[in-house]
């Protein structure tokens, strides 16, 4: 009797497996946000991806043909979300890797320039109420109590979390030193900022991490308000924090921990707000460089004479890079037709005439050269290339306004994406960046380009729409098509030479590319469904 | 899909029966069609079915009496729940899927039947069953195309066990007797795993109506 009823069972297991054809849909769900975030975050380990839970609530019809707008909450539905990791390496069903954050949903993850750290902006639900038996948020919700969120911030290295810091949520963004050692904590006025309801937020200090020893915790630092951007100099010795009318300089190595080692005061009157808008430190870190909003005073302070210098522009900036090579400072204005060049050492100012303005720069590496291009107006079509030492101009004319700009790792090219052409079509042009004659290959697609990726010979891009990755020969604009699994969302750099591309499937899609194999596409699917059908969620310290 | 649920069917009927025959050699026999509510009000469920409670199915049911009073019941039972599921456009990914349920459901037990007079043409009874519950987690998220990568399934089992009181009436057709049944009851079953999906759990009310021929 027992064999036939197991022996039935085996049969039963195979007979249950269904097909595909005619799934019943008899009723319908509209979700609020997609289950898992396009938005993507890779590191040398893998690619991990965010699966949004909390305000997922769902809205629900029946399938009458028309639509009703019932709402319901499916909160204990996945409500924490998840964190996932995605790598195209070992077998199939280790591809998927939850990162455990205790009780905690993850929100955003920023990379370290070590592309090996990443911190994961977490929130954490606690239950308000004294009563010790409530164990889950579900039951927390059934006793009428409410849930109380804490901000949390993971150390996440190689998958898993090293470190769980109470970091305060007003602090939303975040700095990182080269070596990747230190990270700051700040308060971004310009994103949206949250306070607890109840609390007193400092929002004048800021929050050192030490990465390397994270068990150390979280040091407040206070610099002033309004913190524009935090700069390391080499080394990680010193952080200086810009904010608003005031620089401060911290030594990050003293005996005593971290400590302010001298505050500039970019104001003599308290009445004057003087908001920093970009900024750099010379290659030696011994002077920064700001420009602010507004005005066109550039600031040189001088961190080892402890003075200011002001060099007197003709306009607020729209953008400046501090070159080694050339030991110059460049600076191009939104509205003026000029790039400016500054001598550190005489202080003195340089002005190059261009026919048109240029917003936007990009900084060689490996030579005194910056390229020069307009992306704040759909008027503006050249693109400079400026050696930065002797002030000569290369120039190129696209045949329409740029949108996105690229320059190859050994910096002998430039692919450009642009704005609609006279008959239409979406331009890629490919600049030859050593070409005396502005020589260039144009390329043009109906489809709007949405993805750009490259390797040492060719540029791999994504046309909206097109479920095909278009790998183009940069020597001679030669284009072959790599069939994808579904329709692409983005792509970008993974590991040492590969690739990630984001697919538009709901229940999650990357595919992973090596160049060398185009042909060998990894696909990873279905992470997005990771637990959909959780039914409780344990609160803090109730862990199962 | 129908003729692997065919031969689920086939299959799990003689399952349900083999046990149900050896048991009993002579009194008579009852053959049913029968609708069942199996209970599911976890939130998990509006993945499948929004604003309902469970899933309603169809199957066939067997009862032979082994004394006047007790009887060896068995059934099995058929039914599928889906939802389809939008994304917004401009969440990232705009495109829906499908999330389906299937439900095989066996259950074997014994129903003791008490005294007819109680309630006229009624016939109260009461039954105590096992039940094991087969769920087939299905999800889609492009059903036009049928090698899409993220066709996702997922294959779960639940004992359980339900205890029900009902009533039933029967009149003689012919040579053999037509019976209705009606019970209401409470069911119980282990929570089912999806694996990476997470868990759903099938217990609550449980209500079950037959039509058959009794022989």
């Amino acid at each position: 009797m027992t064999r036939i009823i197991l022996s039935s069972m085996g049969v039963l297991a195979l007979a249950a497996c269904g097909a595909w054809d005619n799934l019943p849909h008899q009723h319908d769900n509209s979700w609020n946000q997609a289950l898992w975030d396009a938005d993507v975050t890779a590191t040398a380990d893998g690619v991990y991806v965010r699966l949004p839970g909390g305000e997922a609530s769902v809205s629900a019809a029946e399938d009458t043909g028309w639509y009703e707008d019932y709402y319901y909450y499916a909160d204990s539905s996945r409500p924490l979300g998840k964190l996932v990791r995605i790598t195209d390496a070992g077998q199939e069903d280790k591809q998927v890797q939850e990162v455990n954050l205790g009780q905690a949903g993850a929100t955003r993850i920023e990379v370290a320039p070590d592309n090996a750290t990443a911190l994961v902006f977490a929130r954490q639900p606690a239950c308000d109420t004294k009563d010790e038996d409530i164990q889950t948020m579900e039951e927390c919700l059934e006793e009428g109590d409410s849930i109380e969120w804490n901000s949390k911030l993971h150390i996440v290295r190689d998958g898993a979390s090293e470190a769980s810091l109470d970091l305060p949520p007003h602090l939303n963004a975040i700095s990182f030193d080269e070596s990747s050692q230190f990270a700051v904590a700040f308060m971004d006025t310009s994103n949206p900022v949250q306070v607890d309801p109840g609390s007193l937020a400092n929002v004048s200090a800021i929050q050192l991490i030490d990465l390397a020893n994270p068990e150390t915790g979280l040091t407040s630092i206070n610099v002033g308000y309004g913190v524009e951007r935090v700069l390391f100099t080499d080394g990680g010795s010193k952080a200086v924090v810009l904010s608003e009318s005031k620089v401060v300089v911290i030594g990050l190595n003293g005996e005593d921990g971290p400590n302010v080692q001298v505050t500039y005061h970019l104001a003599l009157d308290v009445d004057d707000d003087i908001r920093p808008k970009d900024a750099d430190l010379t290659p030696d870190g011994s002077t920064a460089f700001l420009t602010v909003e507004g005005s066109g005073d550039l600031y040189a302070l001088d961190l080892e004479a402890e003075s200011i210098n002001i060099v007197d522009l003709d306009a607020s900036p729209a953008d400046m890079i501090i070159n080694d090579q050339a030991d110059r400072t460049a600076l191009v204005y939104a509205s003026r037709a000029q790039v400016d060049l500054l001598d550190h050492d005489l202080m003195e100012v340089e002005t190059i005439e261009l026919d048109e303005p240029a917003s936007d720069m990009i900084e060689f590496q490996t030579s005194g050269h910056a390229l020069l291009y307009n992306s704040l107006s759909s008027s503006y079509k050249d693109v400079y290339k400026v050696d930065l030492t002797t002030g000569d101009i290369q120039e190129w004319r696209l045949k329409s306004a740029p949108t996105h700009l690229v320059i190859t790792e050994d910096e002998s090219l430039a692919v450009v994406f642009t704005n609609t052409t006279s008959n239409g079509n979406y331009g890629v042009e490919i600049l030859n960046l050593t070409s005396e004659s502005g020589a260039s290959t144009n390329l043009e697609s109906p489809n709007k380009p949405i993805g750009l990726a490259l390797t040492e010979q060719h540029a791999l891009i994504l046309l909206e729409g097109v479920n095909d990755l278009l790998q183009v020969n940069l020597a001679n604009g030669s284009t072959t098509a790599i069939e994808l699994e579904d329709s692409p969302l983005g792509i970008g750099s993974y590991g040492s030479d590969k690739f990630w591309i984001t697919h538009d499937a709901a229940l999650g899609l990357v595919s992973f590319l090596d160049p060398s194999n185009p042909d060998d596409l990894v696909s990873v699917a279905g992470f997005a469904s990771t637990g959909l059908f959780s039914q409780e969620t344990p609160l803090a310290g109730q862990e199962d | 899909m129908l003729r692997l649920n065919n031969t689920f069917a086939t299959l799990a009927l003689l399952a349900t029966l083999a046990p149900a025959t050896a048991l009993a050699e002579a009194g008579p026999r009852e053959v049913k069609l029968e609708t069942n509510h199996i209970h599911n009000s976890g939130d998990s469920w509006s993945m499948f079915g929004a604003y309902t409670d469970g899933l309603n199915t169809q199957g066939i049911g067997y009862a032979q009496d082994l004394d006047s009073k007790l009887s060896v019941v068995a059934s099995y039972h058929f039914g599928q729940s889906g939802s389809e599921h939008y994304i917004p456009s401009g969440a990232g990914t705009n495109e829906g899927f499908i999330a389906a349920f299937t439900a095989h459901q066996l259950s074997a037990g014994v129903r003791t039947d008490l005294d007819k007079a109680l309630l006229g043409w009624f016939e109260p009874y009461g039954s105590v069953r096992a039940t094991l519950l087969v769920g087939v987690v299905q999800l889609d998220d492009d059903p036009e195309q049928d090698d899409n990568p993220n066709q996702i399934q997922a294959v779960s089992y639940a004992p359980g066990a339900r205890v029900a009181a009902g009533l039933s009436s029967s009149m003689p057709l012919g040579p053999v007797e037509a019976r209705i049944d009606g019970e209401v009851g409470y069911a119980y079953s282990l929570k089912m795993s999806a694996g990476e999906l997470g868990e759903l759990q099938f217990s609550g009310i449980h209500a079950l109506l037959g039509i058959g021929v009794r022989f």
